[in-house]
């Protein structure tokens, strides 16, 4: 294996004047059940390597799964070919660290110490549990269980050395449903800090019930609808959007919130939170993965917008305190900017109120295409939508292959009535039920 | 990268407990991301991915593991953990292996891994000044150039030890439009299963004139109204709908297991008899293409849909075994930390008899959807969603207004139903895919077709 604290002192020799080293080792193990049989079990151990360093002026970077001694110089060379290649005239930090760092009591579980048999049981029980619950079950796609354990290890040449050692787990299973010639599908994930907190029988309840209510949907016809949002359908919205809110998208010229720190962007009803530290929420962090230690932030208090999200560099070059939001998407990748349990404020009414307040309305549950139905610059979105119709206060008929129109800048200012029921996703993204002004739907 | 000798002992230790087949794959792969914002070198990185994976057959049941521990006792600690998940006794099995002889199908003049960047930037420099250039009203250029060269060795308890080396190198170019405070984006890109020569090969200005204008002309457009017409879907990377709504449907990784709408389906009228659509891995430098699959079989072209009728799905050989069939040469992955599963590779509509202005001219009232933007389906049920890029209402047999924001939705067994012409221009788009095995380079394509209604969703209008 390679010596890291040797690669970076030979890349200092070389000429680099600071360099930083992220590790990553990921190891995993995936079961995956169909019909009853064990159909895949999957184990792994994989270790990614990410270097930086500031070559004359430029911060250049690459990453390596292939980790032996000989490989440094061939990496080195590449480093900085990468740094010289750069024109442009950025701010760069090799970050000695922050002065603390926030603790976390969070209990979990190391999930490798329970046997494979338990987990094998536990998703036969679930796909039983599905199949046996209704007529108009037809059929479980995959059960399946993956566990995670995670560490990194961020060393760099201001004495920076930082770890952690994470695991979670999660299991999902897909529940397809038919009756009179309509077909069905519906999944369900549940993630887990302990390997005791999978309650298969109620995921089981779950998938069959919000299968079976989507069978025989229809379009609506096209018009304006008032529009209740489940609360992790709209924190799906909030999600493909969060990038709004990035330093480096202001840096690109990639939001128009660029400009618009301290002035008011969306209703006084609307207060975003961004919260490494949730505890409710599946992921957590206590710094990023810079080594800047992480905080909990109202990016927007009563509508208005209190700071951009940022890393070192984005930071620096807005004159303003780093974040703590400098994450990677993925081991190999450079140091971006995102959100970290980004959620909506929840507010005090009861989700069945907001759906009896929406007279005629629809109760979107789902929205399709997210990363391609959207434009992030401009705010308009345009998805693939399914749900309910509301009548006389409650959850009507299903509703499905509706287009679901508007614009997310003038949606924070629409919002009516907040829930109390603030959920987080598995993308890290948290809402309560909303209740918003007129959208325009496209259906028949 | 590694002996036949120590893939044969790992091979062998993989069928140790009972398995019934086994295959190593081991990969090697480097990958550059060089990126021009306006007119500045923005982003420079490379990465390397290296790595194993062991896969073990028993029945229709599969164990998998992987590492990137290259060393023969790494690859052995893999194998005995991996066979370890079954318990049995080996069941004789022996095998040989034996090296296939290479061929390359895909020739590559200047290969992109080891390229310094200073090769590379000027490409991407004139690029983003012709994007710039264009209008006042565009306000960024970004232009990106990523390689991948990926060399594989796949060797299997059938006997096969097979190398291959896939090199994708691919340009892609946004552009940012501004006007009276409103922000609008186009993109484009162009790939291929080639070098760096593709750079020269064609015409960047154009591309970036053409990514420019797209901006331009939706800046000026107004917001799509939404409502259920005739559409009429543009070549190239318009093909885009059919790989998504039916083409992930004729992946065995759904059929196998009657997940998919298409599920015993073949010989049946599943198409209007307008459409024949085929997934050919073996076109010379196509994005999509391999000389062999992710499985070591040679890429092959497979007729899905002839006239209308379900011919073929696309196979790998353990959804085969689920369906009793023989393999397609369809077998991808991303990289050795995906299962290799049934994928497209280069996947298109055939030409039909039809001219573009026929089409649009015999359309007294539609939706010209001229560049598609992403979209997803759900393989149990059909239904899909695209975005429209760049879109233009038909009125009375012409192209008249651009409009905006449009987002195309269906079922997909319906839309091929209601496919009611297809031109005769047919060409390819390149997208990355994403699925169960991973993010794959996939060719999409067809010439114009019409759609004789669907529905088109977004904000315009009184409604």
């Amino acid at each position: 294996m390679m010596d890291y604290q040797n690669l970076l002192n030979r890349a200092l020799e070389r000429g680099v004047s600071e360099a930083e080293i992220y590790v990553q080792r990921q190891r995993g193990l995936d079961l995956s059940l169909f019909e009853g049989e064990v159909d895949r079990h999957s184990v792994s151990d994989v270790t990614v390597l990410a270097l930086r360093g500031v070559y004359q002026g430029s911060m250049g970077h690459i990453s390596s799964e292939h980790l032996a001694d000989d490989q440094a110089d061939g990496l080195i060379d590449k480093l900085i070919d990468n740094a010289r290649a750069l024109t442009v005239r950025q701010p760069f930090t090799i970050f000695e660290g922050s002065a603390e760092y926030p603790v976390l009591k969070k209990d979990k579980d190391d999930f490798t110490v329970y046997p494979t048999r338990e987990k094998i049981d536990l998703l036969k029980t679930l796909e039983a549990g599905i199949l046996k619950r209704d007529p108009r079950v037809a059929r479980v796609g995959g059960a399946k269980y993956c566990e995670i354990r995670e560490e990194v290890r961020i060393l760099n040449s201001k004495g920076l050395d930082l770890g952690k050692d994470d695991s979670y787990a999660y299991i999902y299973a897909n529940g397809v449903f038919a009756e009179d010639g309509d077909t069905k599908s519906h999944m369900e994930i549940k993630l887990a800090n302990r390997f005791g907190e999978f309650d298969v029988d109620a995921l089981a309840a779950l998938i069959v019930e919000r299968g079976v209510r989507k069978l025989h949907g229809q379009p609506v016809a096209t018009r304006r609808y008032p529009i209740v949002f489940h609360n992790e359908t709209f924190a799906g919205l909030i999600h493909a959007f969060s990038s709004l809110f990035s330093g480096d998208a202001a840096v690109r010229n990639l939001t128009a919130l660029k400009d618009k720190v301290g002035t008011r962007i969306a209703g006084e009803n609307v207060t975003l939170v961004d919260d490494p530290l949730c505890g409710e929420a599946y992921f957590n962090h206590t710094f990023d993965d810079e080594g800047v230690a992480c905080r909990t932030k109202e990016i927007v208090k009563e509508g208005r917008l209190t700071t951009l999200l940022h890393n070192l560099k984005t930071a620096a070059m807005f004159r303003v305190e780093p974040t703590g939001n400098g994450f990677k998407p993925g081991a190999a990748a450079a140091v971006g900017v995102s959100a970290s349990n980004l959620h909506l404020k929840p507010g005090h009414e009861a989700p069945d109120d907001l759906i009896a307040s929406a007279v005629d309305g629809l109760y979107i549950t789902d929205l399709q295409g997210l990363h391609s139905g959207i434009n992030v610059v401009s705010g308009n979105f345009s998805l693939q939508a399914s749900g309910f119709t509301i009548q006389n206060g409650r959850i009507g008929d299903p509703v499905t292959l509706i287009v679901v129109s508007g614009n997310i800048f003038s949606l924070l200012n629409e919002i009516e009535a907040i829930g109390s029921d603030l959920t987080f996703t598995v993308q890290g993204t948290g809402s309560p039920t909303v209740r918003v002004g007129h959208l325009s739907i496209s259906g028949t | 990268m590694i002996s036949k000798e120590i893939a044969e002992r790992v091979l062998g230790v993989c069928l140790r407990t009972g398995g019934d087949f086994a295959e190593l794959f081991v990969e090697d792969t480097v990958g550059n991301s060089l990126q021009v914002t306006g007119a500045e070198v923005s982003d420079a990185s490379t990465r390397q991915s290296f790595g194993a994976a062991v896969r073990i057959f028993k029945g229709l049941s599969e164990v998998y593991g992987y590492s990137n521990d290259l060393s023969e006792d790494g690859l052995l600690k893999l194998a005995g953990e991996v066979s370890s998940a079954y318990e049995g006794e080996p069941t004789g099995g022996d095998f040989i292996l034996e090296e296939q002889p290479a061929r390359n199908a895909h020739p590559v003049e200047r290969p992109p891994a080891q390229a310094p960047n200073a090769e590379k930037i000027g490409y991407l420099l004139a690029t983003a000044e012709a994007v710039m250039g264009y209008s006042d009203e565009i306000s960024q250029a970004v232009v990106t150039l990523t390689d991948e060269t990926q060399r594989v060795l796949i060797a299997t308890t059938e006997g096969n030890l097979t190398c291959d080396e896939r090199t994708h190198t691919r340009i892609a170019v946004t552009a940012v439009g501004t006007r009276d405070g409103r922000m609008q984006q186009a993109h484009e890109s162009l790939g291929r299963h080639r070098g760096l020569e593709i750079l020269d090969e064609h015409d960047l200005r154009a591309l970036a004139r053409g990514v420019a204008e797209a901006c331009v002309t939706m800046l000026h457009a107004e917001e799509m109204e939404g409502q259920t017409l005739p559409v009429v879907i543009h070549n190239a990377f318009g093909g885009v709908i059919f790989h998504e709504a039916c083409g992930h449907s004729l992946e065995a990784t759904s059929v196998a297991r009657n997940l998919s709408v298409f599920s015993g389906k073949l010989s049946e009228q599943i198409a209007s008899e307008l459409v024949t659509a085929v997934d050919d891995g073996t076109i010379a430098n196509a994005w999509g293409s391999a000389n062999v699959d992710d499985e070591g079989t040679s890429a092959r072209r497979n007729v899905l849909i002839e006239k209308g009728v379900l011919m073929s799905y696309m196979i790998d050989k353990r959804n085969a075994r689920r369906m009793r069939s023989g393999i397609t040469g369809s077998a991808r992955r991303q990289s050795y930390r995906f299962p290799p599963t049934s994928r497209m590779t280069n996947t298109f509509i055939e030409n039909g008899e039809s001219t573009f202005d026929e089409i649009i001219a015999s359309t007294p009232y539609g939706f010209f959807a001229r560049r598609m933007g992403g979209g997803s389906v759900n393989p149990i049920t059909g239904e899909f969603n695209f975005a429209v890029s760049e879109g233009y209402m038909i009125e009375q047999g012409r192209i008249t207004r651009p409009v905006r924001g449009a987002t195309l939705v269906g079922s997909g067994a319906e839309v091929l139903k209601k496919i009611d012409m297809v031109g005769n221009n047919l060409a390819y788009g390149q997208g990355m895919c994403g699925s169960v095995s991973g993010m794959i380079p996939a060719d999409v394509g067809q010439p114009t077709i019409r759609v004789s209604s669907l529905t088109v969703g977004g904000t315009g209008g009184a409604a």
